[in-house]
């Protein structure tokens, strides 16, 4: 509390209109929401290395880097698009209700402007990222990158501008039929998850993933460590994605952040309640990924739920995070770190119990329609589009990764560089002369 | 051919006698490449076995008399063809060949010597028998059966690939005219890959494989790097 008051009084302090006179309400309220707004964008930034940690960890050793590259690299090129084109398309003046038409590249915008697109720059970032996760150890790495620059100039904001448009002058549809997504359930995770459910579609499974009696293979992840601490820092990054999506810093924030929280407990919770009913193992991956359904499914409603809601919300996505992955192996789909599940899934099923448990009105018919149908026009654009995509780039360039480039690992294949050199031995490949032979 | 006596034994020549197995594999991947687009692989396969029982150690003019004695009727009108595509195969070959012979080297030293094919081939084999002998007897007709599936990727010749359908279906050794590229092991090792992939799943594969390379690595005299054909 202190610290936020120290950087409120520094702000006004360095503020040019303080030398001459005493800061008004106005002036103090758009310091504090700037304030306010930019540590909520600096942790949803922060929530890329909790994705980083995550698939990495979930990745086999010999392909970490290759999933942590995407990662990094999803938020600079991401970043960069956004900027150039995503922010116009979703927050621009749209007066049809279908994408914005203006803001692209802003470069002579408001104080306020700036701090908007910045955090929305962290919405689409994350967005992206979903999909490395899901498509990690198989695909390669240029064909990947050309669809995260897709979904972060066009896909995303598209939709976006039809639930959250627009920033100045006009209303997205979605948004105007009255749909609830308050931090982008739908919005920025289901539709994330349907782009990857597209990507494992379009990839393929990893080689020996499922045995030919479709019997589904579990291929352990490298290191838990990093998969907990990683969900450490996205559930830690997951207070400033809802609390920041106030845009304002007002007394809305605690119950926001409380639900936040309140759900990701539950979630995990969830996963142990129902693996112990299933009489299954609790397992640390599977914990993880139940606090991260809670997480995601919260997003849409955590400032229009009451607080036991928001924990029901959370604890039913936790058994989402059970069975998904299940429902994905039937099928023969290969999702790394359960992104389609966690994100797609818990995403849907979250946006619904926004409609379902809307605070004084609950269970409204009509809300719970605008709800369905926002999550069914996310799938439908979400994944169709993806899909079109991912089948093009792979018809172009090739998507997945060769058979020798898998055995190999693609740490090596993609970047010429391995996560581990002091213990991985080169284990099934020749670290000496790849190179010369051209092959990488 | 012969049965494996053990699974990573495989036939040991002399230096001078791998020069001569180098050289008749050499010859016979020639006429193979000169032949291929005229015959059938059956054919083909054919074909070369006569020329290897018959034909491989009499001078150029007799592959008159070696096409005669495979042309039937089918390809009787492709036979002067043939024969110009055989005789300018094996001249450019010799060209090549003389091109490519390094100049005398006195007091040549041994340990220093180019990795030879022959060297490669016996890794090459040893490699895949340390594969399939770490697996228990289950896996290792699964496996096998699973890597001649996976063979019909490999861009080899008809005769390789009957070799390796051989090695295979009936653990027989690789031929001493065996010859493939490094880079053609390299791809073959890989669908042995995916075949332990399928029947075993990737993680006991890589087990596998690296038990294997590990295994190849602790034998003494080594005269070709395992590691080269990953």
């Amino acid at each position: 509390m202190s610290i936020f008051y120290f950087l409120l009084r520094a702000t006004v302090l360095l503020s040019p209109s303080y030398a001459f006179a005493e800061p008004s309400i106005a002036d103090l309220a758009t310091s504090l929401n700037t304030v306010w707004l930019m540590t909520a964008a600096a942790l949803v930034f922060l929530m890329q290395a909790g994705f980083a940690l995550v698939e990495g960890g979930m990745a086999r050793s010999k392909n970490t880097v290759n999933v942590i590259m995407k990662n990094y690299m999803d938020c600079c090129l991401g970043g960069v698009i956004f900027w150039v084109i995503g922010f116009g398309l979703m927050f621009g003046a749209n007066h049809t209700g279908w994408f914005g038409t203006d803001l692209f590249m802003l470069n002579d915008g408001s104080a306020w402007d700036y701090s908007f697109l910045l955090f929305q720059m962290m919405f689409a970032a994350t967005a992206t990222t979903i999909v490395s996760g899901a498509m990690a150890e198989r695909a390669r790495y240029s064909g990947y990158l050309i669809g995260a620059c897709i979904i972060s100039g066009l896909i995303y904001p598209i939709f976006g501008s039809w639930a959250w448009g627009a920033y100045s002058s006009g209303t997205g549809w979605l948004k105007e039929l009255g749909f609830i997504d308050f931090a982008g359930s739908t919005v920025v995770h289901s539709l994330g998850g349907w782009c990857a459910l597209a990507g494992i579609m379009v990839l393929g499974p990893r080689l020996g993933r499922f045995g030919s009696d479709g019997s589904s293979r579990n291929i352990a992840g490298h290191n838990l460590s990093l998969v907990a601490l990683g969900g450490f820092i996205l559930w830690f990054g997951w207070f400033g994605f809802n609390g920041g999506s106030t845009l304002v810093g007002d007394a809305s924030i605690g119950k926001i952040i409380l639900n936040t929280h309140l759900a990701a407990c539950a979630g995990a919770a969830g996963v142990a309640v129902f693996s112990w009913l299933l009489n299954r193992p609790i397992l640390l991956t599977s914990t993880v990924n139940g606090s991260l359904g809670g997480l995601v499914a919260v997003t849409a409603g955590c400032a229009s739920m009451d607080v036991q809601f928001a924990l029901l919300t959370g604890l039913i996505a936790g058994g989402v995070t059970l069975v998904g992955p299940a429902l994905l192996n039937k099928y023969r789909l290969d999702d790394v770190v359960d992104a389609v599940t966690v994100h797609g899934f818990c995403g849907a099923w979250g946006t619904l119990a926004a409609g379902l448990f809307y605070a004084g009105d609950l269970f409204n018919g009509q809300r719970i329609l605008v709800q369905g149908i926002g999550i069914t026009v996310a799938f439908v654009w979400g994944f169709g589009l993806s899909w079109l995509m991912y089948t093009a780039i792979d018809k172009a360039i090739g998507l997945r990764a060769s058979p020798l480039h898998e055995q190999r690992g693609l740490d090596y294949t993609e970047h010429a560089e391995v996560g581990y050199p002091e213990f991985q031995n080169n284990k099934l490949f020749n670290s000496d002369n790849l190179a010369a032979r051209g092959e990488i | 051919m012969h049965l494996h006596s053990s699974p990573l034994t495989v036939p040991k020549a002399n230096s001078t006698g791998i020069e001569d197995k180098e050289s008749f594999m050499m010859k016979k991947m020639t006429i193979a490449n000169a032949l291929a687009p005229h015959l059938s692989e059956d054919r083909l396969e054919e074909a070369l076995i006569i020329w290897e029982h018959k034909y491989a150690h009499q001078p150029t003019f007799a592959l008159q008399r070696f096409i005669s004695e495979f042309c039937d009727n089918n390809v009787q009108g492709q036979r002067s063809k043939i024969l110009q595509a055989l005789f300018l195969a094996l001249n450019n070959s010799t060209v090549t060949q003389a091109a490519e012979e390094p100049a005398p080297v006195v007091n040549k030293n041994i340990e220093a010597a180019p990795v030879t094919q022959g060297g490669a081939t016996a890794i090459f084999e040893q490699l895949l028998a340390a594969i399939l002998s770490g697996l228990n007897h289950d896996l290792n007709q699964r496996v096998r059966l699973e890597a001649q599936h996976q063979l019909k990727h490999l861009k080899a010749n008809a005769v390789v690939r009957r070799d390796l359908m051989a090695f295979f279906s009936q653990g027989y050794s690789l031929p001493t005219s065996f010859y493939m590229e490094i880079k053609t092991m390299r791809e073959c090792i890989n669908l042995v890959y995916i075949a332990l992939c399928e029947v075993l799943g990737p993680v006991k594969a890589d087990d596998v494989l690296h038990n294997a390379i590990q295994r190849i690595e602790k034998q003494p005299n080594n005269r070709f790097s395992v590691r080269e054909l990953l």
